[in-house]
């Protein structure tokens, strides 16, 4: 780790890579069904906020955190102050974080893959709509097959990990983002035709507050760290790849809007659909799989349609899988000096066999007592349970360390010969030191009803 | 590994060896088994004719091609692409599906193999005896749907196939395939000509050969262009392999003919070895892939000595689906040794236990012992959805990609030096060439584009 690590070669291909790391099931899958259950509106608009509040400003704190450092997360917080071991409780989080994520990421992104054999064997022809709709619950509530596809999707996952092909997959990623935002568009501008347009935008758009609670508050902001690839330590190992002159401001700027942009686009791309055919907005994790078939059936080129569609949505899993597995790999390696492969193996063994439970939560071969006991599936359980709290938590520490603990030359130095620009580096330093954590703290304190702060 | 692939390459020692070793690789599982039951879910006539077509127009070209490819690269599929095709990643995708091909290729070809393993013995004993048309096809329900019996043949198949690949035998191998691929060719002759006296023939020839316009679907043209890859052995990156033992003073379009007219041949003979049982005895044409062991056990249990010749047929069934099995398995391992510089014994024990691992759910797909669901989520059991995922997508999309960089990246100079290499006749590469850059990739494409369901021919039509 002391040798000169190697760096993007441009500031296209870091940006091409934190794109891909961050447009993945985040965005085309989660996106969608927590603001459907969220009530739309007043969800989206909370979401906004968080990416521009406390997303933006944690995402430069974690980019200069590791440029700064040249470690991995772990490893960030125990060079950038090394004499305060507490703070890695930071970096663990985030490698938590992405050990969970990754094992339930593999089970959604296997349904995926599943959807491009299904639509390449032509599932749609002769069914009804309804018929087309409920192939997914048969998916999710068969677990050999579940599990199957998850294996699959973790095997591919190391195996791009382990091997030399990683930068064949970012060539490919280059190409694939860019076919996956004409797709979107494509598919938002047949669904400005539907008849449910116009209640989809209303939904999506105006704040009502019809199902939008507190808890929405912290949802919304655990979201927008997820789509954003923060608190998982993901931004920390890619800030150490990044060429010192690089200007990191503009780049989280330019992230942020892209996932906006890809965001709203899925969002109008699913609820027209939705509102169109009478679906439920809130039916949870399932929405993208359960809705999406009765556009792609409705169009000319179906089977075209469907399988690039969903192969699109396979390979942004597997360009964000590829830095959760790397993430938790290279912290392991650089506390406690294994070898790659063995790492990675490891790492990829172990969140297979965690996710095993996710892949099984459908068809309750496992732990059939689950849902009665933790209100939601095993699935659901450790997703919300990462994205509701460790990630905040980890974004919190992180940003409490960048702003008192790091010293302020080293961020100084980081962003203001990149940019010129002092104004810019005092407000970032304002908003990672006081806004960000006091948001997030009243943010954990609100939903633990600790406090109830409406009162006011 | 990169410095062992540089050292001079064996070579087959004669055209003759070419000739078998190819031959032997097409004449697979993919015409005596395949073949029939396509044309017969196809409707017949039109399908065969799409077929040869398909075979001609498109299957040939890409076979020289691949040829050529493998000659002037001293490669392995991926190899091939690695140097030839000038830093552009993504021409690579063509024989990574390839090799992706052969691979599940193989793991449902036990399945298949294991079966006609499973009727030797059955033929051994009689089975057929007295029985109905009905029952004889019932046997092989219920064969088909004893996952443990399947799992169990498949397991001895790959094995024999794994021992084969390991130890020095391939070249005994070599030598019993051209006595095999002859003795075949005889019986499948002597079959036919049986079957001539059989009440249903003329309906069989009828079925086979007549082009009956009503029945015609653009749609099944993927599948008769799927089912000429297939048959060739083409997009499986196998055909790079065997270009690479090629001499530089051989004759390739030459070799190619030859090959795709005794496919062809084979073929029909299979077509009309099972036909004429199909029409006179009340069996389904349309039966899938159970069709070849449904309908010729019964035919055997008729002629006189029908136990020899049912045990004859079903060990050169088997026979011939080892000598492809050994290719899938070699041409997966070749690429693996050399993209991962892995030893041989390393790479072939993996492809082996990964085809049987991914095997044991087609073998069991019948059974519906794992993946019950299967079939009414994707609307096929595990082994046809597998078979169809490659030789109506990855195969033809493959053998697209392979047309596209022969024809547009590789360029006109590389191509015209190595397609002159042994044969004479220049004006055949300007055919050859056009064909690669125009004719396959734009069929191909209107193919695809009729499957998509973008377009609709059959309507237009």
């Amino acid at each position: 780790m002391e040798k000169v690590r190697e760096h993007w070669s441009s500031k296209l291909g870091f940006l091409l890579a934190a794109i891909g790391s961050t447009v993945g099931l985040g965005l085309l899958w989660k996106f969608p069904y927590v603001i459907g259950q969220n009530g739309g509106g007043l969800f989206l608009i909370t979401y906004f906020v968080c990416i521009f509040i406390v997303g933006i400003p944690v995402f430069i704190g974690e980019l200069v955190l590791g440029r700064y450092t040249q470690r991995a997360a772990v490893g960030s917080f125990e060079v950038a102050a090394p004499k305060s071991p507490s703070w890695r409780i930071g970096g663990y989080l985030g490698v938590l974080a992405s050990f969970l994520i990754m094992s339930f990421y593999s089970v959604i992104a296997g349904w995926g893959m599943s959807y491009v054999l299904m639509s390449l064997n032509g599932f749609y022809t002769g069914k009804s709509l309804d018929e087309i709709g409920m192939v997914f619950d048969k998916l999710s509530q068969s677990g050999s097959i579940t599990l199957l596809w998850h294996f699959l999707f973790t095997a591919i996952t190391m195996g791009i990990v382990m091997s030399g092909v990683r930068r064949g997959i970012e060539y490919w990623s280059k190409i694939m983002v860019k076919i996956l935002l004409v797709l979107l568009i494509g598919l938002f501008i047949y669904s400005m035709s539907l008849p449910g347009f116009n209640k989809a935008c209303a939904f999506v758009f105006l704040p009502s507050s019809n199902s939008f609670s507190i808890t929405s508050v912290l949802e919304a902001l655990g979201l927008a760290f997820m789509t954003m690839s923060l608190g998982q330590g993901v931004m920390i190992s890619y800030g150490s790849y990044l060429q010192p002159k690089e200007n990191v401001m503009k780049m989280a700027l330019i992230i942020a809007g892209s996932v906006l942009v890809v965001a709203i686009l899925s969002a109008l791309t699913i609820f027209p659909v939705v509102f169109t055919f009478g679906l439920p907005p809130d039916s949870g994790p399932g929405l993208v799989f359960k809705t999406l078939p009765y556009l792609f059936a409705q169009l000319p080129g179906t089977i075209v349609i469907s399988t690039v569609f969903f192969a699109l949505f396979v390979f942004t899993a597997l360009t964000s899988a590829v830095p959760l597995i790397e993430v938790v790999a290279t912290n392991i390696m650089e506390h406690f000096g294994t070898g790659r492969k063995k790492s990675v193996l490891g790492v990829g063994l172990a969140t297979f066999i965690f996710g095993i439970p996710s892949a099984l939560s459908g068809s309750v071969d496992l732990f059939p007592q689950w849902s009665l006991i933790f209100g939601s599936n095993f699935l659901d359980t450790i997703n919300d349970f990462v994205s509701i709290w460790v990630i905040p938590f980890a974004g919190l520490i992180t940003s409490i360390f960048i702003g008192w603990k790091m010293e302020k030359d080293a961020t100084y130095r980081e962003l203001v010969t990149t940019t010129g620009m002092k104004p810019i580096w005092m407000i970032w330093r304002f908003f990672i030191r006081y806004v960000v954590p006091v948001v997030i703290i009243i943010i954990i304190i609100q939903t633990s009803g600790l406090f109830d702060f409406t009162k006011f | 590994m990169v410095k062992n692939a540089k050292q001079v390459r064996e070579h087959w020692s004669s055209k003759l060896g070419f000739l078998f070793a190819a031959i032997g690789s097409a004449v697979g599982l993919g015409v005596l088994w395949k073949f029939p039951y396509t044309i017969g879910q196809n409707g017949g006539g039109l399908f065969l004719l799409s077929y040869i077509l398909c075979t001609i127009v498109i299957g040939i070209p890409v076979f020289i091609a691949e040829l050529l490819m493998g000659r002037k690269a001293q490669q392995a599929a991926i190899g091939t692409f690695t140097i030839l095709n000038k830093g552009n990643d993504f021409w690579k995708l063509a024989p990574w599906l390839g090799v992706i091909s052969s691979f599940l290729i193989m793991s449902f070809y036990s399945v298949i193999a294991g079966w006609g393993m499973s009727y030797i013995f059955m033929s051994l004993c009689d089975f057929a005896k007295g029985m109905s048309s009905q029952e004889v096809g019932n046997v092989f329900s219920i064969l088909e749907k004893s996952g443990d019996i399947c799992v169990l043949w498949h397991f001895i198949f790959t094995l024999i196939t794994m021992t084969i690949v390991f130890s020095g035998v391939r070249k005994g191998i070599e030598y019993w395939s051209r006595i095999m691929t002859r003795a075949l060719f005889i019986i499948l002759i002597l079959l036919v000509i049986y079957n001539t006296t059989l009440p249903g023939f003329s309906q069989a020839v009828h079925f086979i050969f007549y082009p009956e316009l009503a029945n015609f679907k653009f749609s099944s043209i993927l599948e008769a262009l799927g089912l000429a890859f297939f048959t060739l052995s083409l997009g499986q990156g196998i055909m790079f392999s065997y270009g690479s033992y090629i001499r530089e003073n051989e004759n390739v379009p030459g070799l190619t003919f030859v090959v795709a007219i005794s496919v062809i041949l084979i073929a029909i003979l299979g077509a009309l070895t099972v036909f004429p049982v199909v029409f006179s005895y009340g069996f389904e044409p349309a039966a899938g892939t159970g069709l070849i062991f449904q309908t010729l056990p019964y035919l055997f249990a008729k002629l006189p000595g029908g136990k020899v010749l049912a045990v004859v047929f079903f060990i050169l069934f088997v026979f011939c689906a080892i000598t492809s099995s050994v290719a899938f398995i070699e041409v997966i391992a070749t690429n693996l040794m050399e993209l991962f510089q892995w030893t041989r014994k390393k790479a072939v024990l993996l492809v082996a236990s990964m085809t049987f691992i991914v095997g044991i759910p087609c073998a069991m797909a019948a059974s519906g012992g794992i993946f019950f669901d299967w079939t009414s989520i994707y609307g096929t059991n595990f082994l046809d959805t597998i078979d169809r995922l490659v030789s109506v997508w990855l195969i033809p999309i493959g053998g697209l990609i392979t047309s596209l960089f022969v024809g547009w990246s590789w360029g006109k100079k590389e191509s015209y030096d190595a397609f002159i290499k042994g044969c004479s006749w220049k004006g055949l590469w300007s055919v050859w060439f056009f064909t690669m850059r125009w004719v396959i990739p734009v069929l191909i494409f209107f193919i695809i584009l009729q499957k998509s369901e973008l377009i609709d021919f059959d309507a237009i039509l």
